[in-house]
């Protein structure tokens, strides 16, 4: 089992107070402590490594652009979720520095990861290059295993160390905990599609080059424009680009999103792989749509439950937060109201979130919902 | 239309990532990847003909194939891999029942599981939590081809990476074959030769020192010679891993060649105090490491070594004179029995001079009759000559006589000690000829030769004797030849083989020097001689040292029980012949009677 036994928060940013929060975990006879952080603490990492290197139980977690603590949204401060037991947890370091499928990759998971375990949490640096190719390893290592987590940083992309550990905070990293309670999901998005479909002609693992044979932003910048009233300049492409997302068309209908968040030139930078070949629509969303498939990742959790969770943890995309703004009450609402009530909520807004899909394959998503009960 | 761009971009994405690899399994995995990525399936796998060892196969090319698991993507289900689950497991028998279709699928308790021929390849299959669109099983379809096609050009690639493989295997193994030693892994004569050579240029262009400490076992030839060349083999590995274990990057250890080792130590300091310090430094380290006895199936052997060294460039011209200085070292510190290393001296290599030309003149001596042979006779109770021992005697023109104890050593070094004990066996037959020819006293019988080991170790020395018999037409009863205890126990098979061929020919044999070579009691028995020689330090002030009596006693009643008379050597006053009379040996020989004398005077003595 993975019992919580204790659980704490603040909307200081202060480090002490963080301190003073696992203290009182530890004093509460916690073996594990999940540190969750928001990103604009700035916390001094030198002092959260002296911090953390003295901590004598368990941690793991990551900083987030914010947090989800019951039906609050925090946007400094931190929450300390204490666990009765002592978790399994596993640090990959120097993720960017993995190529694909690489087999030392493969070798430190088979090593170092039970395969008897059946779910997870993890938390990775979104801003590693090859963070979707560790994933993507993992899956292939671990098949169906249950897992649910986010990509942590901050919203000025700004490569930073992210991800607690007793050995500090750490950069570059994936962190796999396991857990030894079963783990029922819930997952969607709620964004429909605005235009396309268009070939991705020119791609290289996050960043598209081409569509159809054209420019890739001169392509979705012409589209964007020529059916809204957005108009992009030197500095709001996030702005607007946050409101149409791409989404990568598989099988049965499927879509994976994937959010362009940035624009080198001609290059449109989304957090995940557009694989070439593959077939993407420019997609949109309303309020409705993204509260609606809120409230299907919430029934999807209560169909999928084994046992009767009494712990929802969530990892939703900031970048929902951002195009819902007060709508976002909505969306946490809607995590609620039809979830046979937890006894403790809590979660992150991240940058990218990691689950398995319909399939069962682990995957990235982006601008989506997930939801874990144990 | 979304729809069919949709199956454009699926087949061309599909088709993109074969043959992205070259290995089949690397290859395959990628392949698989994508279909899981973009057909959005549970599992992909791959099952592909293969031979007996399990080598994939074209169908064509081979009889003994089985259709078996190849690789599977992800490769667990639940926790456990793909290849031994339930379902994949069912569906696999089917597969196995319908290897001639192209195309099959099953529902597998509510999951899909679809089958794609690779033809003379093997299947490709997908496994979905729901149905797959006929179009996209279709889409497939055309790229099955390209896909087996790439699964031979895999297996080709890795058979021939295989074979490329185990060719750079082969030769590296000869590389490190040209550069090893067989037995101990560590480099060998030639290597070491060479790298000392490298380490002459690299000192002298760099101001630095190196040095070269040659290692030699003591007393490790009898324990070869008796326990065996097996055991001798494992304290040889034991060393060389005790040695080597101080190699780093400028330590080099190496097998010179049978119990001889080397150690090269490069990057000393310039100051020739300074490295000569550290390599004595070192030295006393390597003996450190040898003050634990080797254990060999359950025995310990307490090894020490004989050391030499010499720094270079500082104190010699070549690398070759570098080995030999060490080794001149290593062989003064053995002669002086010096344990914790000896440093190479211009004197030893001008002793060895010396010593080449003192062989030269014994060689010369030979040749020109100096050497002759006294004879010192052995008495009985009854004061009686027995007989007598013959000794060697070198008369030099110019020096006089020479102690035995100066030259026999140095002929034994030689090989000179062969010449002179065949000349020796030559002499004293001729010598028993003129003994017998005189009218001699019953109770004499015998004339002793000493042997040397290597004299022994001649195939041609027992003919050697018997030819000398039957030349002078002696007695071949007159003729005994006396073997060290230690030369018996070096030996011992040999020695007892060559012992028995001679007695079957009226020759006897006795056991010299007895109570010094720690013979055992079941080697002593099986041992065909007639008679042992208490050792002249036993016997030498016998009456007033009571170990000296307890082990003259205990000889004599070991004799007594084996059935082997008992003769005292250096026998030199009347207290050593009471006391050995009292203790029950029987015959004697020493100064007390009568020293060492020339032939004639030995003639007359008997006359």
């Amino acid at each position: 089992m993975t019992d919580i036994i204790f659980q704490w928060h603040t909307k200081s940013p202060d480090l002490k107070t963080f301190l003073n929060g696992i203290l009182a975990g530890t004093e509460q006879g916690c073996k594990s402590l999940l540190l969750l952080a928001c990103s604009d603490n700035n916390i001094d990492i030198t002092a959260c490594n002296k911090m953390l290197s003295k901590v004598n139980v368990a941690v793991f977690g990551g900083v987030y652009p914010k947090l989800i603590f019951n039906k609050k949204i925090l946007d400094s401060g931190y929450i300390v979720i204490g666990f009765k037991q002592k978790l399994a947890i596993h640090n990959f370091l120097d993720v960017s520095s993995r190529v694909d499928a690489d087999d030392a990759t493969e070798c430190e998971i088979e090593k170092n990861i039970n395969h008897k375990s059946q779910a997870y949490f993890l938390f990775h640096d979104a801003l590693s290059p090859n963070s979707e190719s560790f994933i993507d390893s993992l899956f292939y290592c671990l098949g169906n295993i249950k897992i649910i987590g986010g990509g942590a940083g901050s919203l000025d992309f700004i490569p930073r160390p992210c991800v607690f550990s007793n050995q500090g905070v750490l950069q570059d990293a994936t962190q796999l905990v396991a857990l030894s309670t079963p783990l029922s999901l819930g997952i969607s998005h709620g964004w429909q599609v605005f235009d396309g479909p268009y070939l991705v002609t020119e791609s290289s693992k996050h960043i598209v080059h081409s569509l159809n044979y054209q420019p890739a932003f001169s392509t979705y910048k012409k589209v964007i424009e020529s059916a809204s009233e957005h108009r992009f300049n030197d500095k709001n492409f996030f702005d607007i680009a946050k409101n149409f997302p791409l989404g990568i068309h598989g099988a049965n209908d499927e879509i994976v999103v994937r959010d362009p968040i940035q624009v080198d030139g001609e290059n449109l930078e989304c957090v995940g792989n557009i694989p070439i070949n593959s077939m993407v629509y420019i997609l949109q969303g309303d309020t409705e749509s993204l509260i609606r498939s809120v409230e299907i990742a919430t029934l999807m959790t209560n169909t999928n439950q084994v046992t009767k969770g009494k712990n929802l943890f969530v990892v939703d995309c900031i970048s929902r937060y951002l195009y819902l703004g007060d709508n976002f009450k909505l969306e946490l609402a809607a995590m609620i109201d039809k979830h046979q009530l937890p006894d403790r909520m809590f979660g992150v807004l991240s940058l990218g979130e990691v689950t398995n899909s319909h399939s069962g394959a682990i995957k990235l998503l982006n601008k989506s919902t997930v939801l874990g009960t144990f | 239309m979304n729809q069919a761009l949709f199956l454009i971009s699926l087949q061309h994405e599909l088709s993109m990532s074969i043959g992205t690899e070259l290995n089949l399994d690397a290859m395959l995995k990628t392949f698989l990847k994508v279909c899981l990525n973009r057909v959005h399936l549970s599992s992909c796998h791959v099952y592909l003909y293969q031979n007996r060892e399990h080598q994939p196969v074209k169908l064509e090319h081979s009889i003994n194939t089985n259709i078996e698991h190849f690789i599977s993507v992800p490769k667990r289900q639940n926790g456990a891999l793909w290849q031994v689950n339930p379902q994949l497991q069912a569906f696999e028998k089917l597969l196995k029942d319908n290897l001639s279709a192209t195309y099959f699928e099953q529902k597998i308790e509510r999951e899909y599981y679809y089958a794609f021929m690779l033809p003379q390849q093997g299947y490709l299959i997908w496994h979905s939590k729901h149905a797959l669109a006929d179009d996209v099983k279709k889409a497939i379809i055309p790229l099955l081809d390209k896909l087996a096609g790439s699964c031979y050009a895999s297996i080709v690639h890795d058979e021939l990476s295989a074979a490329v493989q185990a060719r750079q295997v082969a030769e590296e193994k000869v590389d490190h074959q040209a550069s090893h030693d067989g037995l101990t892994n560590l480099y060998n004569r030639e290597y070491i030769s060479l790298l000392i050579e490298k380490a002459f240029i690299h000192a002298d262009f760099n101001n630095t020192l190196s040095a070269i400490i040659f290692i030699d076992l003591n007393k490790f030839k009898p324990i070869n010679d008796t326990m065996g060349h097996a055991v001798g083999d494992k304290i040889l590995i034991e060393v060389a891993n005790r040695l080597n274990a101080f190699s780093k990057k400028n330590i080099i250890t190496a097998r010179f060649g049978g119990d001889e080792f080397i150690i090269l130590i490069n990057k000393l300091p310039p100051e020739q105090a300074t490295a000569k310090q550290q390599t004595a430094n070192f030295i006393t380290q390597i003996n450190a490491s040898f003050q634990h006895p080797i254990i060999v199936d359950d025995t310990s052997y307490n090894m020490t070594l004989s050391i030499g060294y010499c720094l270079l460039p500082a104190e010699v011209a070549s690398a070759t004179d570098a080995i030999k200085f060490a080794d001149i070292a290593m062989y003064e510190a053995k002669r002086e029995k010096i344990f914790n290393g000896l440093e190479y001296q211009p004197y030893m290599s001008n002793r060895l001079t010396e010593k080449e030309a003192y062989i030269r003149e014994m060689k010369h001596g030979l040749a020109n009759g100096e050497f002759m042979l006294y004879y010192q006779p052995q008495y009985n109770d009854n004061n009686q000559i027995i007989g007598a021992e013959a000794l060697l005697r070198w008369n030099n023109p110019t020096r006089g006589m020479e102690s035995p104890q100066v030259y026999i050593p140095i002929a034994e070094e030689s090989n000179l000690i062969l010449d002179i004990g065949n000349w020796v066996i030559a002499q004293a037959c001729q010598d028993i000829k003129r003994i017998e020819q005189l009218n001699l006293p019953t109770s004499f019988k015998k004339v002793a030769i000493n042997v040397s080991p290597k004299q022994l170790i001649q195939t041609s020395f027992s003919q050697n004797i018997l030819n000398n018999v039957e030349k002078t037409g002696i007695t071949p009863q007159r003729l005994n030849l006396e073997l060290t205890e230690g030369l018996l126990i070096e030996r011992f098979q040999e020695t007892i083989a060559i012992m028995l061929a001679l007695k079957a020919q009226g020759i006897d044999c006795s056991i010299d020097d007895f109570g010094t070579g720690y013979s055992s009691l079941t080697y002593l028995k099986r041992i065909p001689a007639t008679l042992i020689k208490i050792d002249r330090s036993f016997v030498d002030n016998i009456h007033l040292d009571p170990e000296s009596t307890a082990i003259a006693d205990m000889i004599i009643a070991l004799g007594k029980s084996l059935n082997m008379e008992v003769l005292a050597e250096g026998v030199e006053t009347i207290e050593e012949l009471s006391c050995l009379k009292a203790l029950g040996c029987s015959k004697y020989q020493g100064y007390y009677f009568n020293r060492p004398m020339p032939f004639e005077d030995f003639l007359q003595l008997l006359n």
